[in-house]
């Protein structure tokens, strides 16, 4: 039973981890406006261990297409312009 | 080398074994790729793998020579709920979610598709093959009830286009379509990596073309799903794979040709291998004065599995081997073109493309089937 509790569990923290990281990310990258230079300075060395090399371009895709569709839902929303998303926008 | 990396890092409690070595490299690999993230998804379907429910013996497979879970559709299901729900409820930030209460119906008759192979799973034969058959037909046929933008007006293809006309027809035909596709996908299924890869391909295609998060989590989790089937062929993807899959991308196609965003001869190329591989197989069965859905071990996957074997120790890499030279044949082939922009996604000229595949498919089984007949 525990070869198969603990590596599940573990497994699932891990991808936990791996999105919350990719939308804080996402999130600082929405804070800034959209800049891609800032996307690059974020992208530090144990943001990548945590998303990875494959993760990296999907965060990036995401971020650039779903500027117009974004649902922010954090605290710091007041920044952002593109908080609500439009039914069919994108 | 990999012998001495394990020793030193497990040598202390166990001699590294050849399932530890494995479950080493999909670590690194998943690593490599999409970092914790796809380290947790290989240690979730590791431990998937052990589950008793859902186990095959090995002398149910045409291939496989080794008693495997089935249970790598609900792995991928399970990735896939977990990540919408991070990102819609959890996360501060939710990227391109589109809120249109229609998608709700495209996603729960995907889901009920994935649901009924799970049934098919969890306890073999408890649906008589008529009875899931008629629960297909019901599910897709309420959901273009409900969904009618899904159904495309044409398809670009001349004769079948006058179906497209009639709304009824287009209905039917649609519904004919989606059932038959997912059923090509299952019967497909037969070789590690054949379905997911041919699957990997189809959502690297749409989240390049509309960059969603739905197609997003799709690629990692047939990714992840792929490295591990491929390298460990300890798991199945199962009938809630290849129906749960095959539904997202049947419905994907219809509403993509439906909406002009891609051509119907490019789905026929992406999705060429299981489509050729089902019409082939019923024709043979037919000429063969059997029942057109009788299983048999005559697929164009066992029969190069059959070659590959003579070649190979392993009872893994020839059937691995199998599934990646048949899906980057295919799939693979029609990725790249794609990424290139040779073909305009828009163009009929795919069809081109598809019947060269077509033709090599011919060709392959004619040779591989006198060869063994030998």
């Amino acid at each position: 039973m525990i070869h198969v509790t603990v590596p599940f569990f573990a497994g699932l923290s891990l991808m936990i981890l791996g999105v919350l990281e990719a939308s804080t990310l996402s999130a600082h990258v929405v804070e800034v406006g959209h800049d891609e230079v800032e996307l690059e300075q974020v992208l530090t060395f144990e943001r990548r261990l945590v998303i990875g090399h494959f993760g990296v371009p999907i965060s990036r895709t995401l971020i650039e297409r779903g500027r117009n569709t974004v649902i922010y839902t954090s605290s710091r929303k007041s920044h952002i312009n593109a908080k609500h998303t439009d039914v069919g926008e994108e | 080398m990999l012998n001495r990396i394990l020793r030193r890092l497990v040598g202390g409690f166990f001699s590294p074994t050849k399932s530890v070595k494995k479950l080493f490299i999909m670590s690194a690999m998943a690593m490599m790729t999409f970092g914790f993230a796809g380290l947790g998804a290989i240690l979730m379907m590791y431990s998937m793998s052990f589950i008793a429910l859902g186990r095959d013996a090995a002398s149910s497979h045409g291939i496989s020579s080794r008693n495997s879970s089935r249970l790598g559709g609900l792995s991928i299901l399970i990735i896939f709920t977990i990540f919408v729900v991070i990102l819609t409820y959890l996360s501060p930030y939710t990227p391109g979610l589109v809120r249109d209460p229609l998608w709700g119906y495209f996603w729960s008759s995907v889901m009920a598709c994935a649901l009924l192979g799970l049934v098919e799973d969890v306890e073999a034969d408890f649906l008589s093959p008529g009875l899931r058959l008629g629960l297909e037909f019901v599910i897709f046929g309420a959901l273009f009830w409900l969904m009618p933008s899904i159904v495309p007006e044409k398809i670009g293809v001349i004769g079948l286009d006058s179906f497209f006309q009639n709304r009824w027809l287009a209905w039917a035909t649609s519904m004919v379509f989606c059932v038959g596709f997912i059923n090509a996908f299952n019967m497909s299924d037969g070789a590690n990596g054949l379905i997911p890869g041919i699957a990997l391909a189809a959502f690297i295609c749409f989240f390049a073309i509309y960059g969603r998060p739905a197609e997003g989590v799709l690629v990692f989790a047939c990714a992840m799903f792929f490295l591990f089937n491929v390298i460990s062929g300890w798991f199945f993807l199962g009938d809630t794979g290849s129906y749960g899959l095959g539904a997202i991308i049947a419905l994907y196609g219809l509403l993509g040709v439906s909406q002009g965003d891609f051509s119907a001869g490019f789905m026929a190329c992406l999705l060429a291998y299981p489509c050729i591989d089902f019409l082939y197989s019923i024709l043979r069965r037919i000429k063969a004065g059997v029942s057109p859905l009788h299983p048999d071990n005559g697929h164009l996957h066992n029969r190069l599995h059959r070659y590959l074997v003579l070649f190979f120790k392993s009872k893994v890499i020839p059937n691995s081997l199998t599934g990646i030279i048949l899906s980057g044949l295919t799939s693979g082939v029609s990725l790249v073109v794609f990424f290139s922009g040779i073909l305009p996604i828009t163009s009929n000229a795919w069809f081109m493309l598809f019947f060269v595949q077509l033709a090599l498919y011919v060709i392959a089984i004619t040779i591989l089937t006198r060869t063994q007949r030998q």
